[in-house]
């Protein structure tokens, strides 16, 4: 019972302050952003206090409940709740002072909520037709919100964009779900998806599963859908960081709800996997070239998405969590930050010049880099006593990768007993928490074995394929390849307005 | 061949003015180069809806728009009167009351250019080129931006076969490139510079920061710019853009008008006699000035306002304790005003340069800053020196581990595979300091604290000695003193310098100290100290009759623009006699601080009600879009001595500089005040003017969607033009002005024929003054009537409003 209160408290807050907002005609702007902010924090509170709920009550009789409601709040449910209404909690108090005086604050306030609101409701859904349908809800109240400065052309071209983009992965989902209900007579039960893909034929089988992951990298971001998220920064800060931190992400969502018919089918979960390695390489080459402080973070976010995708694709279903958790709290701050350049750099003005470094503290430099993240990785699983799926191992070479980058360049910088100290207790500390976290997050999804799993081994291919950028990036002349990618990152990462892509071809078929 | 398509290049980019980077933002005239036209001409005011709504206010009176009229077209007061309706009109009045009835303003704002596709295909390899800490640097960049583009146009897919196969083969200069497409697109060459200037037209932020960049810097030119601009519309067989045309102004004639005008204002009809002479009186106000007429009148309203504020005021015999040199920035006008409450502090203003023009690097800092005016190019580095190396040892290697930490993190953002890690272990972190930073920003100071703590702060000393020889040195200050006019010194003489704090926020350059090159003031402030602090300088002064005694110490200051908080630098110097004097004055000034935030919090949006702890707390908030009001509302300049506007409340609307005619005998104080510091306050008045009557041309937009690149500018969204200007915030709060936009109002107090000469030998003085892009109204001396510069000389205002009996 206490469990339903707080659930319908954390699900009702955003709808409600999307309607005040809309109702109460005597309100200025500012008040009703604030109302909204508080009422939406309000409820990730009610979304927090589940967890000790959940862990000290058995929700066995609840859980009827909120089957009647149409809801199953499961602990990936708990715990993307947190983030979607946190997240949304935050921006929204930053955007009461942010856009102060703003003409089109209110539209922001309403909005905002419809798309937390939905967001929602969508992780908490029950049925299938019931995420599907709050799935479409969150597409048209996101190209609702990248409307706000509808009187900009680059404004109304970025909603363009995403509307066609979302058209077009949401029919793929809305054909999978009319299969879906059809073949099983009415709407079908996330618990039950199961037995009803038993009752299908495998090549309808493979064909609903493929179809259920195009709508997941359309919403991601991910090629060959990855054009719509460069051309939404026409919208103002908040709005950016409340779709890279709490929207983008819900396509790993997608496919851990629908697991039992993704995770069975080779070619969804391949589709996936290579998709996402693909959209990975390709995300971080271009976010390399961008100029702009807002571009590279749209870049970084396709490239994330990407990370995400691969680890869905390879079974990897925690870490995938985990890692969208993370990064919607990591991107949120970037974003609101944005615009720290000017007092970074003056602040870094005063820093003295950097030393070369010598040859013996390079090496120990490096000799600390390589055993530091390597020993504490392994250190924590040992000591911590996990056991870990090789998809999850495989996950793990990113962490001694980037552990290892960063020492490396901490002590090639300055290096000092200090520093050395510092960043050895950093990366050991930082390598347990991450295995301990991860570990835990393993343990409460609890996400059972995936069938159809990519190998852990392709992940080789993505990451020559980053490997071999970075040596693109230190090949400092460079060469006519060099050249050509350079040429095509840079055209890549721009979106082209209509007007410009339609009076080259005018020219081409006019008479020279 | 090169010359002279270079040469055709400046003439065609002559009225582009050059943009400042975003960390060293310097606020300039956007119409700058057309300040030898008259600003009816070419200036640009708001719509006549505007105007109308301020004159049934009551903002702008009747007896403004005919002092406006009159003093626009002086004839008019000898122009006779004309009877209308029962009762006598003067010509001016005529002519005022044409204005409020019929609209005859034309000016229209010229549509918006219809967008160009070679803009697009320009503006990302102009970025990519500029970008100051690039990831992935452009391949060929040390060559120059012609040869890095020539080699990679070829590869761009967003080119059609036949235009990429026409760019393998242009010419390996970009002064040939431009010379063989201007002959393509133009053979007879007589329109080269019109294409030119036309061309420069499509991307007005980048070419004017590549003008500035192109001087400041050199590793970009327009002619690059333009060749490649004409060089991909000649590969793709695009049109060259068509010339907007000129806005067409209201073409009505004279009898048309006077047909208009007397049934407004009689209701007979009127005899053919009347008709003409009305007509007579109209044709001497013809329509393309109605609408500066309007800005005028609206301006005028202020000046008298302003003027009869000045009423002359005692001056004071007593020996002031503490004098304090404030920059001439409007904001230091409130605190000036607070702390003359205390009557032993007396006030100066000076331009926040302090008249020491240098390159500035602190203790063994890597990166120097430019801290002197945008005219000036730096010709002295000064840096710190301390006497404490143990503790600076200590200091170096705490910063030299928050480098390391930085970089660390920034390898690992930037190398490929590494940032997937990063924001799995970093995210959560960062997710708990956004929460703190939203919800209680005063927690940042707390972080502040910490890292003060860890970096051992260090007692230095500027070396000014060591830039400056001693004779240099002598003269910087007695400029100083003769410009300020001190003829007497206070036991502590506090130069306060100024600058701004705020977080997350990209036009923090526009809120510190114009004068210093968008920089704090402090390192001036410090700079000038020692110079004057030197006893082998005053020495040397005493030589020329400018006797500072040995009780007098001067002491550098730093006045926080958001906290109104003044903090001393420096204070290891201060010897001990004036400690209790200084903590007196800290006292105070704490007090007068309270006052002023309290004061300012009226018209700071969203601040009704709040503490002053809360309203500090904006230098630290992230989501804070307006810290502080900078120089919203700047309306004026007074140069004169104090005395003329002591305990006048002048609403931190006016630049105040001190000058004392007495102390200045051959004016060349003067002179350098007016062709210094005056042209400082009247780019910073402008840009704010203009920023306000049409911030979609002239302002940076709403800092909403800025997305910035590097330090070096701003975009709004994903692409395309650099903005220039000032953002929405800075002037406006939604639909709602923060600042009247009003051309600067020049006051003056000195011999009128010394300005007089003054003007007549400075050319920028005549271009601003006989154009009327600022208005200028002086006095001899206290008791003296004030007159105004007009068409035809020195008038006073009582002259003005006389008309001659008669037709």
């Amino acid at each position: 019972m206490i469990e339903l209160v707080f659930v319908l408290c954390a699900l009702i807050a955003a709808p409600c302050a999307a309607l005040s907002a809309v109702l109460v005609r005597r309100w200025t702007a500012d008040s009703a952003a604030r109302f909204a902010a508080t009422v939406v924090a309000v409820g990730s509170v009610a979304a927090m206090c589940l967890v000790p709920i959940r862990l000290m009550t058995s929700h066995e009789g609840n859980s009827l409940l909120l089957e009647s409601l149409g809801l199953n709040v499961d602990w990936l449910a708990v715990v993307v709740l947190m983030l979607v209404l946190g997240l949304s909690a935050l921006i929204q108090f930053f955007a009461v002072r942010y856009l102060r005086g703003d003409a089109r604050q209110m539209w922001f306030v309403v909005t905002a909520n419809l798309v937390t609101a939905s967001t929602a409701v969508m992780v908490c859904a029950n049925t299938i037709l019931g995420f599907g349908l709050s799935w479409v809800a969150a597409g048209a109240s996101l190209v609702a919100l990248l409307a706000m400065y509808s009187h900009l052309p680059q404004a109304r071209g970025g909603a363009r964009r995403t509307a066609i983009s979302f058209v077009l992965g949401d029919l793929p989902l809305i054909t999978a779900l009319i299969l879906l209900a059809v073949s099983a007579d009415g709407d079908v039960a996330f618990a039950d998806l199961r037995n009803a893909m038993a009752g299908l034929p495998i090549p309808l089988a493979t064909v609903v599963a493929v179809l259920l992951v195009i709508p997941a990298l359309a919403r991601s971001s991910q090629v060959p859908f990855h054009g719509w998220l460069p051309a939404t920064l026409a919208a103002p800060t908040p709005v950016s960081a409340l779709m890279h931190a709490g929207v983008v992400n819900a396509g790993a969502i997608l496919v851990l709800r629908f697991s039992p018919v993704i995770g069975e089918s080779t070619a969804a979960m391949s589709l996936i996997f290579f998709a996402g390695a693909l959209t990975l390489v390709y995300a971080s080459a271009i976010r390399l070239i961008k100029p702009d402080v807002k571009g590279r973070l749209v870049f970084s976010t396709i490239a994330q998405m990407g990370f995400m995708m691969l680890a869905c694709g390879m079974g990897a279903f925690a870490a995938a969590v985990f890692h969208l958790i993370a990064h919607g709290l990591f991107k949120a701050t970037l974003f609101l930050g944005a615009g720290s350049g000017v007092a970074r750099e003056a602040r870094q003005r005063a820093w003295p010049a950097r030393q070369v470094t010598r040859w013996p503290q390079a090496t120990a430099a490096i000799a600390v880099a390589i055993s530091v993240p390597i020993g504490s990785i392994v250190a924590a699983r040992v000591l911590l006593g996990v056991e870990l799926s090789p998809a999850s191992q495989a996950l793990q070479l990113f962490v001694v990768l980037t552990a290892a980058v960063a020492l490396v360049s901490t002590l090639w910088t300055h290096f000092s007993a200090t520093t050395a100290l510092v960043g050895s207790f950093a990366i050991t500390g930082l390598a347990f928490g991450y295995t301990a976290l991860i570990t835990l997050f393993d343990r409460a999804l609890a996400f059972g074995p995936v069938a159809a799993a990519v190998n852990a081994w392709w992940l080789l291919i993505p990451g020559v394929a980053l490997i071999a950028l970075q040596l693109v990036l230190l090949n400092r002349p460079g060469n006519g390849a060099t050249r050509r990618l350079y040429a095509l990152g840079l055209a890549a990462g721009t979106p082209t307005t209509r007007i410009t892509r339609q009076s080259i071809a005018r020219q081409i078929g006019a008479p020279s | 061949m090169s010359l002279g398509v270079r040469a055709a290049v400046t003439r065609a980019t002559r009225t582009v003015v050059p943009m400042w980077p975003l960390s060293s933002f310097i606020a300039v005239n956007p119409l700058g180069a057309h300040e030898s036209e008259d600003f009816a001409i070419s200036g640009v005011t708001r719509p006549r809806n505007a105007y109308l709504a301020d004159y049934a206010s009551g903002r702008i009176s009747g007896a403004d728009l005919v002092a406006a009229v009159l003093h626009r077209v002086p004839e008019l007061a000898g122009a006779g009167n004309v009877t209308l309706g029962g009762r006598v009109w003067t010509a001016a009045e005529l002519v005022a009351s044409e204005l409020v009835h019929a609209d005859h303003h034309g000016r229209t704002t010229p549509p918006p250019p219809s967008p160009d596709p070679v803009d697009e295909l320009v503006s990302i390899w102009i970025a990519a080129y500029l970008d100051p800490h690039p990831l992935w640097e452009m391949p060929d960049r040390d060559q120059g931006l012609w040869a890095a583009w020539t080699t990679m146009t070829r590869y761009d897919p967003r080119l059609p076969k036949m235009a990429r196969k026409r760019l393998r083969d242009i010419p390996r200069t970009a002064d040939e490139a431009l010379a063989q497409a201007l002959a393509r697109l133009d053979p007879s060459g007589s329109r080269t510079e019109a294409i030119l200037r036309q061309e420069a037209l499509g991307l007005p932020g980048w070419v004017a920061h590549i003008k500035w960049r192109a001087e400041h810097v050199g590793d970009i030119n327009l002619t690059s710019y333009l060749a490649i601009r004409l060089t991909l519309r000649w590969a793709l067989d695009l049109p060259l853009p068509l010339a907007v045309k000129k806005p067409e102004l209201g073409s009505a004639t004279v009898w048309e008008r006077a047909g208009t005008i007397i049934p407004a204002l009689a209701e007979d009809s009127a005899s053919p006699d009347t008709l003409a002479r009305v007509a007579r009186i109209l044709t001497l106000h013809p329509p393309h000035l109605h609408a500066s007429t309007w800005q005028s009148a609206y301006e005028e309203h202020y000046r008298l306002q302003l003027v009869a504020t000045l009423s002359p005021t005692t001056t004071r015999d007593l020996q002031s304790a503490v004098q304090l040199v404030m920059c001439i920035d409007p904001r230091s006008e409130g605190m000036r005003r607070h702390l003359e409450a205390d009557l032993e502090i007396e006030t100066y203003g000076f331009a926040g340069f302090f008249g020491v023009p240098i390159r500035f690097a602190s203790y063994q800092a890597r990166g120097t800053i430019d801290s002197l005016p945008a005219l000036i190019a730096p010709r002295h580095a000064v840096t710190e020196t301390t006497n404490d190396l143990p503790r600076a040892r200590r200091r170096t290697n705490a910063l030299r581990f928050r480098d390391a930490l930085a970089a660390g993190v920034h390898a690992s953002e930037t190398t490929p595979a590494a940032p997937f890690a990063l924001a799995e272990t970093l995210g959560w972190f960062f997710g708990a300091g956004a929460l703190l930073r939203t919800l209680w920003p005063g927690t940042i100071r707390a972080r502040e604290r910490l890292h003060r703590q860890a970096t051992p702060a260090l007692s230095t000393e500027v070396t000014i000695a060591d830039a400056f020889t001693l004779e240099e040195r002598a003269s910087l200050a007695e400029t100083a003193i003769r410009m300020m006019g001190l003829d007497r010194f206070a036991p502590l003489v506090v130069l306060a310098g100024h600058g701004s704090s705020s977080a997350n926020n990209l036009y923090q350059s526009a809120l510190d100290c114009g004068a210093c090159g968008g920089n704090p003031g402090a390192a001036n402030a410090r700079a000038a100290t020692a110079i004057f602090n030197d006893p082998q300088v005053r020495r040397i002064l005493a030589g020329r009759g400018l006797a500072i005694p040995e009780t007098t110490v001067f002491v550098a200051a730093e006045h926080n623009t958001v906290s109104d908080r003044i903090d001393i630098l420096d204070r290891h110097l201060l010897p001990e006699s004036h400690i209790d004097v200084l903590n007196e004055f800290i006292g105070t000034q704490r007090i007068a601080a309270d006052l002023l935030v309290r004061e300012r919090s009226s018209e700071l949006p969203g601040a009704s009600g709040h503490s002053l702890a809360r309203l500090r707390r904006r230098a630290h908030d992230w989501a804070e879009v307006y810290p502080e009001l900078g120089l919203a509302g700047n309306a004026a300049m007074i140069i004169g001595p104090r005395a003329m506007t002591r305990g006048v409340n002048l609403e931190r609307r006016v630049f105040l500089h001190s000058y004392v005619p007495e102390l200045d005998p051959d004016g060349s104080a003067l002179e350098t005040i007016m062709t210094a510091p005056l042209v400082v306050a009247q780019w910073i008045n402008h840009q704010y003017y203009f920023s306000t009557v049409d911030q979609n041309r002239w302002g940076a937009g709403t800092k909403t969607i800025h997305n910035a690149i590097g330090t070096i500018g701003v975009l709004a969204g994903h692409g395309g033009d650099l903005k220039s200007g000032l953002p929405l915030q800075s002037v406006a709060v939604g639909n709602t002005n923060l600042h009247e936009p009003m051309r600067l109002t020049v006051l003056i107090q000195a011999p009128l024929d010394r300005i007089g000469t003054i003007i007549s030998r400075n050319q920028v003085l005549r271009d601003l003054f006989d154009n009327n892009w600022i208005a200028l109204t002086a006095r001899d001396s206290q008791h003296s009537p004030w007159h105004r510069y007009g068409t035809y000389g020195w008038h006073t205002d009582t002259e003005l409003g006389q008309t001659t009996e008669g037709d």
